[in-house]
């Protein structure tokens, strides 16, 4: 799904952007585009998220985020599934890479809150998570 | 003074072959492949040019020849086949599926030819997908990224010393050279890289290069998770898809990629 909305994103885009150079009417053109984009962020992660259900059955919205505001920031480059490895909302932080061992678990999560009592914490370097909270999933053991 | 001749020295032969122990007999499916949307990207040979359909049972002896050429369990190739191309998928599912592997394929392509052109990752900015790949991302038949398949493709050169098809899956109408390494653009192209990767997998999986032994059950689980990357999401699918090759074994699913 990637591929189709980056096609989809850059065309439309491009498109106002050259409609907004072209057009005699600017104020007109100026608002299409700060439309788009504002409507892009906002439904973004949605679309985004929802792409990535379709396309795989192996991706997971925590619990504790939703469809809506829910955006992988790192993911894994190297198998076929992408899966994500760090993500964010509003609320927390979530880490699903190589380096949960346990097999019960899920993804790890740390809220935004917790994070600032954290020395030298970077979101996209689970060991510099001072709290953790894990979840685990309902299955049978991975 | 006579020229010092220097050659290289090869860690594997070509012969190794790994097998599952203690696998079970799987039964050959001959049928139809049970996918409404029957279309691929494929490079014909000389002696296919006016043909417009390729049987099914022969792109199973592909499959066959691919994993013998790589020396990997026939069965495992046909699993990770399965697991990336649900053939119970419905027409509009698979079609979207082919649409996206399709437009991936020729982001690549074009990122090939137009010198970098096309990013690899949505930058960090982009309301959509930020930081996932798009020109390299997965593609193809057995929908691997770019990256992955050139490893695997320069892993066989190095360690095997040989490229990772043969000359006459290579070359096609014309001499043309169907060794692209880019993923999608012909899938029985593809399956060789897929072989490939597996091959890589297995050795970096028991720690053995040229690995030609038998593999546990754990060891195959363990394969299949790496095929889809790392952590709990590809543990699950390394899970699912032995879960699918038990059931083969045990006559409760069909493999419809594999045929003896």
């Amino acid at each position: 799904m990637t591929a189709t909305l980056f096609f989809a994103f850059t065309t439309a885009l491009l498109y106002l952007i050259f409609r907004l150079v072209k057009a005699p009417n600017k104020r007109k053109s100026l608002a299409y585009l700060t439309g788009f984009l504002v409507l892009s962020y906002v439904f973004g992660p949605y679309i985004s998220n929802q792409g990535s259900l379709i396309e795989n059955e192996y991706y997971v919205i925590p619990v504790q985020s939703s469809i809506l505001t829910f955006r992988p920031t790192v993911y894994d480059q190297e198998g076929s599934g992408d899966n994500w490895i760090y993500a964010q909302d509003f609320t927390y932080y979530y880490y699903s890479g190589a380096g949960i061992a346990s097999e019960r678990l899920l993804y790890i999560y740390i809220s935004r809150a917790e994070a600032k009592n954290c020395k030298d914490f970077e979101p996209t370097e689970f060991n510099s998570w001072c709290i953790i909270h894990a979840q685990e999933h309902d299955g049978p053991e991975l | 003074m006579d020229p010092i001749l220097l050659q290289k020295c090869c860690p594997c032969t070509g012969q190794e072959n790994s097998t599952i122990l203690g696998l079970s007999d799987i039964s050959s499916y001959r049928g139809d492949f049970p996918s409404p949307l029957q279309v691929m990207w494929y490079a014909p040979e000389s002696s296919e040019l006016l043909s417009t359909k390729i049987p099914d049972r022969e792109i199973r002896s592909w499959i066959k020849d691919a994993a013998e050429y790589h020396g990997i369990p026939h069965a495992m190739l046909a699993v990770i086949l399965q697991q990336e191309n649900n053939p119970n998928a419905s027409l509009g599912l698979q079609a979207a599926q082919f649409g996206e592997r399709t437009l991936t394929t020729f982001l690549a392509v074009t990122d090939e030819l137009l010198f970098d052109l096309v990013p690899d990752k949505m930058p960090s900015w982009s309301p959509i997908k930020a930081g996932k790949s798009i020109a390299s991302g997965s593609s193809g038949f057995a929908n691997m990224s770019r990256p992955t398949l050139r490893a695997a493709a320069a892993y066989t050169e190095n360690m095997y010393c040989r490229n990772p098809m043969p000359d006459d899956v290579r070359y096609r109408l014309l001499g043309w050279d169907q060794d692209t390494r880019i993923p999608g653009d012909d899938w029985k192209a593809d399956l060789y890289y897929c072989a490939a990767h597996i091959r890589q997998l297995i050795d970096r999986i028991t720690g053995k290069t040229c690995h030609n032994d038998g593999l546990t059950r754990e060891q195959v689980a363990a394969v299949f998770g790496a095929y889809n990357g790392s952590g709990p999401a590809a543990r699950k699918y390394g899970s699912d898809a032995m879960k699918k090759l038990t059931d083969a074994e045990q006559g409760k699913t069909t493999l419809f990629f594999y045929e003896k």
